[in-house]
């Protein structure tokens, strides 16, 4: 058998330009199904990360349907609805408003959300305190994200102990005023990472929920309910009460249920991806099958006189099937390699132009895309390319080891 | 001992039926040196392939050592070419790639001996062409005359029992012609293998020991030459 397989490399290598090239189709295949995984794999953990910032047992309820284009009233009977749910621990309604915060002459756009801060970590469970406290629903004081205190590239923005004004401008009785109002910072939080997605805590100053509501002047209705649930599982049947209560005047958003969604896109974008570099891996196969095919034309004297010598039908067929083997493993191999090596190179080319860096490089620890390869998903690609490699080898040795050998010989 | 009873072998193209052999018997002895010769498509070759094991006949049978030939299946048949018979070709047929030593073992690649045995007996044939010195060379670095020793000891690394040459002396010059026929006579007399080669060389054919000259697929003459002098 070894004996064979050496037989086939040094077959090979008399052709040498011939078997770079296919072994190149085949590695030009194999490296865009492993850059694809491994860029994927890696797009998937950053997105889990991202969103596991949100507690998986955490609704968020968002009054106005997409769909539907009602809009429910959130308000405190509403949200003591909610709270009698089953599974329920607790409902926060929120007041979320985008304002300028001003400190020292300087100024910053940030979010303001008025929630009872008491239960931030309940909602946030990666959240921590690096300065102050959190506040109670009682203090007219601000909890400020991290990247409020430090903005990127700047110096220090606030530090806790100082105060802070929001200016926000809002229509008051059918005319657009300016609001202003003086915070003191009494807590700063840590940095979470999450800026870029769908809740910028480090970007965001939180009050009471009464505060809120009479600066921004709400009237006692909510932006929206983060309902926590005992479990990550009740998450999901939750979810579904929520949709009976508000029908489609609210949308209902889950940790669980967003990484679900995004999921099944990105599913479908790799879905895509990859069957276009399956393509590609087939096109290697079918140039390895003429590539055999015409070294099986070319090597007809010498398939006659191996029959002469007595060499049996299959052992021709292993000969040449060889061949085919050793591109795949060759080609699977380098292109596991190269796919690996593109990956991180595109990755660093994206992060160099700050893609999918975020927009703060100074934060300290940035988190950024990494793509992730796995032994079994390696295995798995390389794989793929050799039984392709081999199945494109079947008929070139098929066909070998069927020659006549008295016309076989005769062939000039 | 190869032994043919009434070997007929027929080609059709098309509508027509050519027969290349019309019935031919023979009895060779083990050690004979025998060339088979007659003009063009007197079915020189036809009766090789058959003596061979490569081509099946129309009707008709050979015994080789005994066994019926025609009654064994493909892979048999492989076996019983790759254990009884060796062949030499005009055209050498070595595998350029391959090294003279690795050509001679080809036929053993696929028996169950181990490398080392293999090597070792395939340089004892190539010395026993006179090549010992030059085993490692690749088909390109020898000359013609070299190139037909590394076939002959190619034939004969497998210890078959016949050997069958097909114009083997057909690409050399005269000098190494008779240098090649001078090996075979040499080869036959040391190891008691039968060579039957087929050439349209009468020089050649007067150094056997009888040849048999065919004619129109029938045996014309069949005359024996040993202790003969031309």
């Amino acid at each position: 058998m070894l004996n064979l397989l050496k037989l086939s490399y040094q077959a090979l290598t008399e052709r040498k330009l011939r078997a770079a090239i296919t072994i190149t189709m085949v590695l030009v295949g194999t490296a865009l199904l492993t850059g694809l995984d491994g860029m994927s794999a890696g797009l998937n953990e950053y997105l889990v990360q991202e969103f596991s910032t949100l507690g998986a047992n955490v609704v968020i309820v968002y009054p106005g349907g997409l769909r539907s284009g009602a809009v429910a009233k959130i308000t405190d009977q509403t949200t003591s609805l909610v709270e009698r749910i089953p599974g329920v621990v607790t409902c926060a309604p929120f007041i979320q408003q985008v304002l300028t915060v001003k400190s020292s002459g300087k100024s910053i756009t940030a979010t303001l959300v008025g929630v009872d801060r008491s239960q931030l970590t309940l909602i946030f469970p990666t959240l921590r305190l690096r300065e102050g406290r959190f506040g109670s629903q009682s203090d007219p004081t601000a909890l400020v994200g991290y990247l409020i205190s430090n903005p990127p590239g700047e110096e220090r923005f606030i530090d806790v102990g100082q105060i802070i004004t929001l200016e926000v401008s809002i229509v008051s009785e059918g005319r657009r005023v300016v609001q202003t109002r003086n915070l003191l910072v009494d807590g700063a939080l840590d940095y979470m990472g999450t800026q870029g997605t769908f809740i910028p805590v480090d970007r965001m100053v939180f009050t009471s929920t009464q505060l809120a509501n009479s600066f921004l002047n709400k009237g006692g209705k909510y932006d929206g309910l983060y309902v926590v649930t005992e479990t990550a599982e009740l998450a999901d049947k939750v979810s579904e009460e929520l949709k009976d209560i508000f029908g489609g005047g609210a949308e209902i958003f889950s940790s669980r249920s967003l990484i679900r969604t995004i999921q099944s896109i990105t599913g479908t974008i790799n879905t895509f991806l990859g069957s276009i570099a399956s393509v590609s891996l087939i096109v290697a196969a079918v140039g390895i099958f003429a590539a055999l095919y015409t070294s099986v034309l070319e090597r007809t004297r010498e398939i006659g006189l191996l029959k002469a010598l007595g060499f049996p039908k299959l052992v021709i067929i292993q000969l040449f099937l060889g061949e085919a083997v050793l591109i795949g493993v060759i080609g699977g191999i380098l292109g596991n390699v190269g796919g690996i090596g593109a990956a991180y190179l595109l990755i660093g080319l994206l992060s160099g132009r700050g893609g999918f860096e975020g927009f703060d490089s100074s934060a300290p620890h940035t988190f950024s895309i990494q793509p992730v390869f796995t032994p079994e998903m390696l295995l798995t690609v390389w794989l793929f390319s050799v039984i392709l490699s081999l199945v494109a080898g079947v008929y070139p040795a098929w066909r070998a080891a069927s020659l006549d050998p008295v016309v076989a010989l005769r062939k000039e | 001992m190869v032994k043919t009873i009434n070997l007929k072998k027929s080609y059709t193209t098309g509508k027509e039926v050519y027969p290349a052999l019309k019935g031919i018997t023979l009895t060779i002895k083990r050690g004979e040196l025998i060339s088979i010769v007659g003009p063009s498509g007197s079915g020189k070759s036809t009766l090789l392939n058959l003596l061979g094991a490569l081509d099946r006949p129309t009707s008709g049978k050979v015994f080789i050592d005994g066994v019926d030939i025609y009654q064994l299946d493909d892979r048999e048949l492989a076996d019983l070419r790759n254990r009884k018979i060796g062949f030499v070709f005009q055209a050498f047929n070595l595998i350029s790639r391959l090294t003279a030593v690795d050509n001679v073992q080809l036929p053993l690649l696929i028996r169950n001996i181990d490398s080392e045995e293999r090597r070792r007996k395939a340089i004892k044939l190539l010395t026993a062409v006179g090549l010992g010195n030059k085993i490692n060379r690749k088909p390109m670095e020898l000359s013609g005359g070299e190139q037909q020793r590394v076939a002959i000891a190619r034939a004969l690394v497998t210890n078959p029992s016949i050997i069958l040459g097909d114009e083997i002396t057909g690409n050399l010059d005269s000098k190494t012609t008779q240098e090649i026929v001078q090996l075979v006579q040499d080869l036959n007399r040391r190891f008691n293998t039968t060579f039957i080669i087929v050439t349209h060389n009468m020089d050649v054919a007067n150094q056997t020991h009888r040849i048999i000259r065919l004619r129109d697929g029938i045996v014309e003459k069949d005359i024996s030459l040993e202790k003969a002098v031309f």
